[in-house]
């Protein structure tokens, strides 16, 4: 079997390797039933370690490819089209963009993730071991949060611009818990939300499962939308990302950010801020977060770790005043109880021993570089399209031109290796001018700059395409 | 013109209300976490046996492999299709959820609407009650006695039944096999799905395992949890249910929280495929065992003679029913400033009921401590 591993490439050897089978495996050369090589066999034949094809058979095998047997072997498993389709593959939802690195691709710019490359691994497995070693780790631990934890991120938010003491901070299962509790705690089913679009899939899919209507807010006129909005409903709420909004990268100005808190208060409705981005910062400067300038406790403020250091953690919290706190703890602790203490203490340790500076000095920019690149690259292959240069984040967000038909885009170029997000996952409506949301984290930029190549090539044939038209002839 | 007293106001005080009425027994039991207090208030497994070593040896293997990224909501596939084997299903059939506690707090999302009755036992465990009164459940509670839920008294009328058939929280008891079989026909008669919670199957320690409601019968929805084999600092449980019913919780669980924490899930998975989990449930049951006996024992000693309780097979909880007239929240007050706690009964009815009962947790301290524990208890009775 001829595989290409790259000993020089920051991917990990056995993703390379899981990857390439992948491939082996969606083409049809490694068909339905096939025996694969023993680990043993792979390892001598590639000059690898057992462990890293072990890993990638674990890979593979946790995904549905493959199937090992104790005793008989590992072979590939009987549904030839790959991983049996869930119904949530809806294309473009989040659960795909969940899934997305599952699926081999040359160019992996669907998730709006921190590249494997840059997870602190060590220091994390360090960090464990050290909370493994304190009292009560494995025990279920407070709702609210681990307290050296809240006081680590009462510290670090300091460079957010925010001050906030420990006790006005929860700890969530990821931001995503964090707005599912403000949501629910805040509104009532059937009750509109203000939701600025385009947005971040997963807050289209927490009203839609809270049954809670959307009133959309174009995010470029947002301050005006609002006001609109209020003066014919009562929304008690509105879901803005206003540091390197997801998708747009918008970052709004100061006077934007005042002018939403003079509406919240005007027309009584509570704002969650969503900062999951904020440390993703290319500007040499940045203004507060809406939550430092609340004056009326109307701010619920959620972010995570999950974009700057591991998403697997599923560590994020929550800032809101202390009685609204209350009553947010109360869901959480109906929802799931607590977060897990083990890993609270891994990142209170983590944070404690100042790695958490030193990590984003390390990777914003690198990532920066990256889309730079990516920019330029872009301006030379993609000049059809309408883009910013994001400020922050790891995302470009591309309106596409006149007559190119976002889905039919989309799916040649996941054919053809390149996978994106597609603009309908961003509205709760499907809507006419397409858009895709690139994601450039998990590259270097020389495969960015053929990423862009592919695309601007596909943008072409796309235009191209003979359209139907005129009347069959009878 | 602002009409807006009314909404937030409500917002406030519905979120105070129920604030209030846990809070006093809350402020009891927060004093109940002081070191040389002695505890039969908690839920917790006995700390001094976690698997520490195990857990920190898997979690470094872990932290170089692809555990550290975002995952599918449905769960770590080789651990889902470890249960599906396990049970007799499909990898389908499978959620891993974020603890037991969301299992529940999904299956308020999908199936509780405001108003919705859903049928539980009398006493239930408490967080059940919180997880889905926060979806607008109303409650209907039907008695136990030793041998479980007294299901020829069940109603006929609710979206769903909520049990815990194997050593049951609070009570211990355990529905025997003849009330399992005649609770499943009550199922299909009405139509009234069953929700089976099986925290502590695992930890038995004398009598003959009796089957789950879901081995009876496919259509039972099925819960079970590592927090009392492993540890509850992992927060992994299973839900096993129809192909779409797991559907519709995996696209509420998706909004939720994306998914449970990829590394906690490869822990489990680890140790539990390894054979680790099943021989550390044999030490367990048996350090249980000492220590059910040791409250047994104390309470025979100690409490009033017409004592009432039900000596659980495994678990850990011991229910205790005292006079009629004796007040248990009373008594816990008494208590506290001996620095020993319980939860009082009436904490586990959805309307309130018992005021003379008690729940024991006895897994959590060491027999020595456990008598003398009893001992105070009794004095303040």
């Amino acid at each position: 079997m001829l595989l290409v591993l790259d000993r020089s490439d920051s991917l990990p050897l056995y993703r390379q390797l899981s990857q390439q089978l992948k491939g082996l495996i969606e083409n049809g050369t490694l068909a339905p039933g096939t025996k694969l090589p023993t680990v043993r066999r792979l390892a001598e034949d590639h000059g690898l370690t057992r462990l890293t094809v072990q890993s990638a058979f674990a890979e593979l095998q946790d995904q549905g490819w493959i199937q090992s047997t104790v005793g008989r072997g590992t072979f590939v498993s009987a549904q030839s089209s790959g991983p049996p389709p869930s119904r949530l593959e809806v294309p473009g939802s989040l659960a795909e963009l969940l899934q997305a690195t599952d699926r081999p691709a040359r160019f992996q710019l669907a998730q709006a993730a921190p590249s494997e490359e840059f997870y602190p691994r060590q220091e994390w497995k360090a960090c464990l071991q050290a909370a493994l070693n304190q009292d009560g780790s494995l025990n279920y631990g407070t709702i609210q949060g681990d307290e050296n934890l809240r006081s680590q991120i009462s510290r670090i938010l300091l460079d957010r611009g925010l001050q906030v003491p420990p006790e006005q901070i929860l700890i969530t299962h990821g931001a995503q818990q964090g707005m599912d509790i403000t949501v629910r705690a805040l509104s009532k089913p059937n009750q509109p939300v203000l939701l600025e679009t385009p947005c971040y899939p997963g807050a289209l899919e927490l009203l839609h499962t809270l049954s809670r209507p959307c009133l959309e807010v174009p995010v470029e006129q947002m301050v005006k939308a609002v006001e609109e909005q209020c003066r014919r409903h009562r929304p008690t709420l509105l879901y803005t990302v206003p540091t390197f909004q997801n998708p747009t990268g918008l970052l709004a100005s100061p006077a934007q950010r005042a002018a939403l808190l003079a509406l919240a208060e005007r027309y009584d409705f509570y704002i969650l801020e969503d900062d999951v981005w904020g440390f993703y910062n290319y500007t040499p400067s940045l203004p507060p977060p809406l939550k430092a300038e609340d004056r009326h406790g109307r701010v619920i403020y959620v972010s995570s770790f999950s974009k700057t250091l591991m998403p697997a953690l599923r560590l994020g919290f929550v800032v809101a005043s202390e009685e609204l706190l209350q009553s947010l703890s109360q869901k959480k602790h109906a929802s799931d109880l607590v977060c897990s203490l083990l890993l609270q203490r891994g990142l209170a340790e983590y944070l404690k021993r100042g790695n958490f500076g030193p990590h984003l000095s390390r990777i914003v920019p690198i990532y920066k570089q990256r889309r730079d690149a990516f920019h330029q690259a872009l301006l030379e292959h993609a000049p059809e399209c309408s883009f910013h240069l994001p400020p922050g984040g790891l995302s470009h967000w591309l309106k596409l031109p006149a007559g190119v038909d976002e889905s039919a885009l989309f799916s040649e170029a996941c054919h053809q290796g390149l996978v994106c997000a597609r603009g309908a996952a961003f509205y709760p409506m499907p809507r006419a001018q397409g858009y895709l949301r690139l994601s450039f984290g998990g590259h270097k930029p020389a495969e960015l700059e053929k990423a862009a190549a592919l695309l601007g090539q596909l943008l072409r044939a796309a235009r191209q395409r003979p359209r139907l038209r005129g009347n069959p002839l009878v | 013109m602002k009409d807006t007293l009314g909404l937030n106001w409500e917002h406030r005080f519905a979120s105070r209300a129920d604030h209030m009425k846990s809070s006093a027994i809350r402020e009891l039991l927060k004093l109940a976490e002081q070191p040389d207090f002695i505890s039969f208030a908690g839920g917790f497994p006995a700390p001094e046996f976690f698997p520490a070593r195990e857990i920190e040896e898997t979690l470094a293997r872990l932290c170089d492999s692809d555990s550290l990224q975002y995952g599918p909501t449905e769960g770590y596939r080789p651990l889902r299709q470890l249960w599906a084997d396990r049970l007799g299903g499909k990898v389908e059939e499978i959620l891993i959820t974020t603890g037991s506690q969301q299992a529940l707090d999904l299956l308020g999302k999908v199936l509780v609407e405001p108003g919705s009755t859903v049928l539980v036992e009398n006493p239930t465990y408490l967080a059940a009650l919180q997880a889905w009164r926060v979806y607008g459940a109303k409650f209907a509670g039907t008695p136990l006695d030793q041998d479980g839920l007294q299901v020829d008294n069940l109603p006929t009328q609710g979206q769903f039944l909520y049990t815990i058939p194997t050593f049951q929280n609070p009570s211990g008891a355990t529905l025997s096999l003849q009330r399992r079989h005649q609770l499943i026909e009550w199922s299909h008669k009405h139509q009234i799905p069953l929700i089976e919670d099986d925290p502590y199957g695992a930890l038995r320690f004398e009598g003959e395992p009796l089957p789950k409601l879901v081995e009876l019968d496919p259509n039972v929805v099925h819960l079970c949890t590592y927090s009392k084999t492993l540890a509850p600092s992992l927060r992994v449980g299973v839900l096993v249910g129809a192909p779409e019913l797991i559907c519709k919780l995996v696209q509420a669980k998706q909004a939720t929280d994306l998914h449970t924490s990829t590394l906690n899930q490869r822990v489990a998975y680890e140790l539990d495929t390894s054979g680790y989990i099943e021989k550390h449930v044999m030490e367990l049951r048996q350090v249980y065992k000492q220590r059910r006996d040791a409250m047994v024992a104390a309470v025979r000693k100690y409490f009033p003679p017409h004592t009432r309780m039900i000596v659980p097979q495994g678990g850990m909880f011991l229910w205790l029913t005292l006079d009629h007239d004796f007040d248990s929240v009373a008594a816990l007050e008494r208590c506290v400033p001996h620095k020993v706690a319980y939860v009082p009964g009436n904490n586990f009815h959805p309307h309130g009921g018992d005021p003379h009962t008690m729940r024991l947790n006895f897994s959590n301290t060491r027999p020595e401590m456990i008598e003398e524990g009893i001992r105070r208890i009794a004095e303040e009775l």
